[in-house]
């Protein structure tokens, strides 16, 4: 009985800390996900924020905190400054005894993923961006183990796979694009296919489209083709197909594919043009219709009324 | 005690034999349509590339396509035999590649032919000896309107000379048809769909209809009455 009510004690006394996560929100200036893709990443513009942290331990009044910035998959705990880690505070803060931090003022990405060592090469799988809190005690010789922060950005810098067999079919002021799933490297999720007109196609009959283009675009992993509008019939076009990633890398665009918008001749158009006699719109026979119509609402009532 | 109880079993018994009221029936029917559109072409030569017109056959073949329709119908008269008063709607659509302008190629547009047949029925079944005989006969005059619209590449409705590839045009059709009462086969269960749903009666059924769908003969209007002069078709029919 004495060795349960002392187990129910302990349990009791480590409740708290239990109930204490860190957390940590980072942001980019951006983009809508938390994750660096190609783009961005040669983006020297881009900064990321740090807007608020938890810790995992109530820290005691007169400790100090540092922010760091690292490629190591963890944070360090030691007062060293590891390998491709960097600071971000520029000296000691004092934690005020707050389990909560104040943030820390937009950074620039690219500076700080040079200073730790990270490159934006094109196919590499780098290890996420990662910040980290660390707590200092009052003589900020000693790092306060258990009480830190951390958090996280990815960094996505592979490009989906390459769309192949690309054709451009003629259609009506349009080119009916359609195209084949990568043959190696990841299945893209959107696609983009962009018509530029161009002088001539070797080997068909077109006319100068240049200054005119088009573009269409679909989503998920399922279709394969998208109808670009609005370009100019008889003129010579060249077609590339680009997939795009969940975190919107560009695949390497396809190989070109030529097509020539022709004018079309659907079935109502041959139907006139054949002298078809029907006009459209409502039938010329609406008052035979209505009058008949009528007879069917009279003649239920007429056979109730009788016995 | 035993008496009393008997007694309420056999007054039960018919209640529980007894059909419920009738409100109307509900029918779907699958048949194949083609537009006899062509048929104002008759005799009419030198269209495209020299051949005879016939615009609906170049575009979209001698087949025809699944003509869906359902029909729901409030019984007006019963006892010598049943009149329903019904309203259907059906869907019909066929589509094909349309040709470079100027030639007989195909390009990769498509091009579609849809109608939304509206009807208003009068059904006749003479369903008085069903349950002895599960074969009801049927006669039905309808007024037909059918809507329809014919699309472009870019999927919308097509437009020729300023006219729009869209309308309606009316009409009538009869019917007459056989309907197998299937309860028969399983009068058990047909009681329990009475007794749970409401359903008197399921009929298989099989009619052979005619229809003019050509605005009661105006020369201002194609044909769209089917190109056969009988067509047949089958469904389900649910009396409840």
């Amino acid at each position: 009985m004495r060795t349960r009510v002392a187990l129910l004690a302990c349990l009791l006394s480590l409740a708290p800390v239990a109930a204490l996560a860190q957390a940590m929100t980072v942001s980019l200036s951006r983009g809508s996900d938390s994750v660096i893709n190609i783009a961005e990443c040669n983006d020297s513009t881009l900064t990321f924020t740090v807007s608020s942290w938890t810790l995992a331990a109530q820290p005691a009044a007169g400790t100090f905190y540092k922010v760091f910035a690292t490629s190591a998959t963890t944070c360090h705990t030691t007062l060293a400054l590891p390998a491709n880690t960097v600071e971000l505070t520029g000296g000691f803060r004092d934690t005020g005894g707050s389990l909560t931090g104040p943030g820390l003022s937009a950074q620039n990405a690219g500076s700080v993923l040079t200073s730790i060592g990270t490159s934006c090469t094109v196919g590499s799988t780098p290890n996420p961006l990662r910040l980290c809190v660390l707590v200092y005690d009052s003589t900020q010789q000693n790092v306060v183990a258990g009480a830190q922060a951390s958090g996280s950005i990815a960094l996505d810098l592979a490009r989906p796979g390459t769309p192949v067999n690309v054709s451009a079919a003629s259609g009506d002021g349009a080119l009916n694009v359609a195209w084949a799933e990568p043959t190696s490297g990841t299945m893209p999720a959107r696609w983009t296919a962009d018509a530029t007109g161009v002088t001539s196609i070797a080997g068909q009959s077109c006319q100068d489209a240049t200054g005119s283009s088009g573009s269409c675009s679909v989503s998920g992993t399922t279709q394969r083709s998208c109808r670009i509008r609005g370009l100019a019939n008889d003129g010579c076009y060249q077609v590339v197909v680009t997939g795009f990633s969940t975190t919107d890398n560009a695949s390497v665009a396809s190989a070109v594919a030529y097509g020539v918008p022709k004018a079309v001749q659907d079935f109502w158009e041959r139907y006139q043009a054949e002298g078809g006699r029907e006009a459209g719109g409502c039938g010329a026979g609406g008052a035979s219709l209505l009058s008949l119509l009528a007879l069917a609402f009279v003649a239920p009532r007429l056979l109730r009324r009788r016995p | 005690m035993k008496k009393a109880l008997a007694l309420a079993l056999l007054l039960a018994a018919p209640a529980a034999q007894a059909e419920s009221p009738r409100w109307g029936s509900f029918h779907f029917k699958l048949g194949s349509y083609r537009p006899n559109i062509d048929a104002e072409f008759e005799g009419k030569a030198g269209c495209t590339g020299g051949a005879d017109c016939t615009p609906y056959a170049d575009l979209f073949g001698k087949g025809g396509s699944m003509l869906y329709q359902v029909e729901f119908a409030r019984t007006l008269l019963s006892g010598a035999g049943t009149l329903d008063l019904g309203f259907g709607v059906g869907w019909s659509s066929k589509s094909a590649k349309g040709f470079i302008e100027g030639g007989t190629t195909r390009s990769s547009d498509d091009t579609s032919f849809r109608v939304l047949p509206l009807t208003l029925s009068l059904t006749y079944r003479l369903d008085l000896y069903a349950r002895t005989v599960p074969l009801v006969p049927y006669a039905r005059l309808a007024l037909e309107r059918y809507q329809w619209w014919a699309t472009s590449g870019g999927g919308g409705t097509a437009s020729a000379n300023g006219l729009s590839g869209s309308g309606a045009t009316n009409g009538w059709s009869g019917a007459l048809g056989l309907a197998f009462l299937l309860d028969f086969l399983d009068p058990t269960l047909a009681r329990e769909m009475d007794r749970d749903i409401g359903i008197n009666g399921t009929y298989l059924f099989v009619e052979a209809g005619k229809a003019k769908v050509n605005d009661f003969g105006s020369r201002k209007s194609w044909d769209l009455s089917p190109d056969k002069s009988v067509t047949w078709s089958g469904g389900l029919l649910f009396v409840f």
